[in-house]
């Protein structure tokens, strides 16, 4: 893909998580970032694992946040307080994390993604 | 030499853009005509469905010579319909008709597919092909990976209802089943062998999804997929038609299975105790020619109307919301919904708008399902009934067109004062999420 | 001062599924496709792994071992 017409975030997110890419269906909906190969923190694998992006209402309401469906725990839990989400055809997983938002600097997609990836500090 | 492969490869399109196709390849008069279908898969073990999202017509700037018999084009045109394949992420076939000559590949036709199919193929990673159309029938060849691979072939037009080339059924279920002799006189004669060959999926068989599994075995469609994660509980059976006192605890899937088989042994059901949208829930439902929704959630709704969105198979989605007050029924509003292709969707409409989603999920926030203390809401088994009954019609209708006349695909229900009205379908709502959707099949 | 006749270095590419070979080193398209005995109104394919592109008439490319080659033809219906 032409890099000279990507989205910015997609852009920003490619420095930090390596193969960021735009997979936002048409008709001018909210744009979706895949992120193919992010490591995880703790016992969590399969690591890397894909984790799925959408930006609705960006830059004031986070971004959601999907990680693949086969990722588990050490004894084969998935995060807990989850639910499976079907999105862009795919089932992926979802599950609740607080953590203030917008951040007290300039609010990044990279801050967000860290924020949320904070989750697999916890082992369950 | 062609190889084994998916035992099937079906060409999925909207009924509306198939009539369109054929009036571009089939003019009044003028040269010959081609296009390339721009093509996404829909796979499961035993079919690739190719999913029709758009076409180029081999235009006369690409042309290099046509004459009464034929039309030749240029490689620039080919690449560049491969560049536009590989932004969608898909596969292309190539596609003209013979009209009353007949489906049938000529010496020039085989010869360019044998040349231009296989590189495609490679180049692509997705299957590609080239079909003749003739009057009733298409013959095609298909390749994947650089092989031709052996399979049948058919398309299924899904309009407000499902047609299909070569017709399904009428060669392989000739013998008309005695206990269906009334509903054949009503709805038929073909009706009979349509709905032994065709597969329904139910999603949610409690309220409706019950009612409406024991309508269509009874009306005899052969094939049904039982999708439901829950057990039967004592509250269930207040609603849950074929349940018994001794099945609390027995999942869901179980007890329907029971139900049908008593009623007719022959029907194939594969149960899925699984919740949409679980993996193997999705992969059930990429099996079924229909899909009837009967489930208790917005967000659950809204899940099956994208995924069946995406992979072109038509759904019948069904829901009743009862208000009471004081111990009084307020009100029993619910809804027949019919989503085809060629129609808006449910996300297109006020029943699945942005506030109603938001407003559930933030009271079902992930996780909610599971909990002991989830709140229950409350249902009427008749209420339930008469949606399941319509939300069959709707399902026989789309196998076999038996109204004979066109149906809103939309009913309107009050179980408060007793209606069931036909309303105007919303129309398709700019930057719909699931229509953005349309047609993309598997994922990648 | 003696003189060496030069040795052609021979490439072993793949058209499509076959194997072919051909001198390597800086060729035009349009060589190339003679060489491989590709009709010269097919466009050529470079493919490199999952990707590919297309190689323009006018290009020279350094055409080594190794190299994967597609030729996707005019087409036609009858």
């Amino acid at each position: 893909m032409d890099g000279v017409d990507e989205h910015p975030i997609v852009v920003e997110l490619r420095q930090s998580f390596r193969e960021a890419r735009d997979v936002t269906p048409e008709g001018g909906q909210p744009l979706y970032v895949l992120l193919p190969a992010v490591d995880l923190a703790g016992p969590w694998h399969p690591s890397p694992a894909r984790i799925l992006l959408r930006f609705p209402g960006w830059p004031d309401q986070r971004p959601d946040f999907f990680i693949d469906h086969a990722v588990v725990n050490a004894v084969g839990e998935p995060p807990r307080s989850n639910s499976d989400q079907l999105v862009l055809g795919e089932t992926w997983r979802q599950f609740s994390y607080g953590f203030a938002w917008p951040p007290a600097s300039a609010p990044t997609a990279t801050k967000a993604v860290l924020a949320w990836l904070a989750r697999f500090r916890e082992a369950f | 030499m062609a190889s084994a492969g998916p035992a099937r490869v079906e060409l999925r399109i909207g009924v509306g853009d198939f009539r369109l196709l054929r009036s571009v390849l089939e003019p009044s008069g003028g040269r010959e005509r081609a296009a390339f279908l721009f093509v996404r898969p829909s796979m499961t073990a035993d079919c690739v469905r190719l999913l029709v999202t758009g076409w180029w017509e081999v235009p006369d700037a690409a042309l290099i010579g046509h004459d009464d018999r034929g039309l030749r084009w240029s490689a620039d045109f080919n690449v560049q319909v491969l560049g536009e394949a590989i932004s969608r992420r898909g596969g292309v076939v190539l596609i003209h008709s013979h009209g009353a000559l007949g489906a049938y590949f000529s010496v020039t036709d085989s010869k360019v597919a044998a040349s231009l199919m296989p590189p495609f193929s490679r180049l692509l990673a997705s299957a590609v092909g080239s079909v003749v159309l003739g009057e009733k029938g298409a013959a095609a060849r298909f390749w994947v990976g650089g092989e031709e691979f052996v399979q049948r072939f058919g398309i299924a037009m899904i309009g407000e209802t499902i047609h299909t080339w070569p017709t399904v059924g009428l060669a392989e279920h000739s013998l008309e089943r005695r206990r269906l002799a009334r509903q054949n006189l009503a709805i038929g004669g073909t009706s009979d062998a349509a709905l032994r060959a065709a597969n329904v999926a139910i999603v949610g068989l409690c309220g409706g999804g019950s009612h409406v599994t024991q309508q269509l075995t009874h009306a005899g469609v052969g094939n049904l997929i039982l999708i439901d994660d829950q057990p039967v509980e004592d509250v269930n059976r207040g609603r849950m038609v074929g349940s018994r006192h001794d099945d609390d605890g027995r999942p869901k899937v179980d007890v329907l299975e029971r139900l049908v088989l008593a009623i007719d042994p022959s029907v194939v059901v594969v149960k899925v105790p699984a919740r949409v949208p679980a993996p193997s829930s999705l992969e059930a439902i990429k099996h079924a020619d229909v899909v009837v929704a009967c489930v208790d959630s917005f967000v659950a709704r809204e899940q099956i109307n994208s995924f069946c969105r995406r992979h072109l198979i038509p759904l019948v989605d069904i829901g009743l919301t009862i208000e009471s007050k004081n111990g009084q029924l307020a009100s029993a509003k619910g809804q027949v919904v019919v989503v085809t292709p060629d129609s808006s969707c449910l996300r297109c409409s006020p029943l699945l708008s942005d506030a109603v989603l938001d407003a559930e999920r933030a009271g079902r926030p992930p996780g909610y399902d599971s909990a002991l203390d989830a709140q229950a809401d409350p249902q009427v088994v008749s209420m339930n009934g008469v949606l399941a009954s319509e939300a069959v019609n709707c399902v026989l209708h789309l196998l076999t067109g038996y109204a004979g006349t066109t149906r809103t695909g939309w009913w309107a229900y009050d179980g408060q004062v007793g209606s069931l009205v036909p309303c105007a379908r919303p129309p398709r709502r700019l930057r719909c999420d699931a229509c953005a959707e349309q047609g993309h099949g598997d994922p990648g | 001062m003696t003189t060496r006749a030069m040795e052609t270095e021979v490439a072993h590419v793949k058209l499509g599924t076959d194997t072919r070979q051909v001198a390597a080193g800086p060729t035009s398209v349009a060589a190339l496709k003679a060489a491989l005995g590709v009709d010269a109104t097919d466009i050529l394919y470079l493919k490199d792994g999952p990707s590919q592109r297309v190689l323009g008439e006018d290009e020279v490319i350094d055409v080594r071992s190794g190299m994967h080659f597609e030729a996707v033809p005019g087409g036609g219906v009858s």
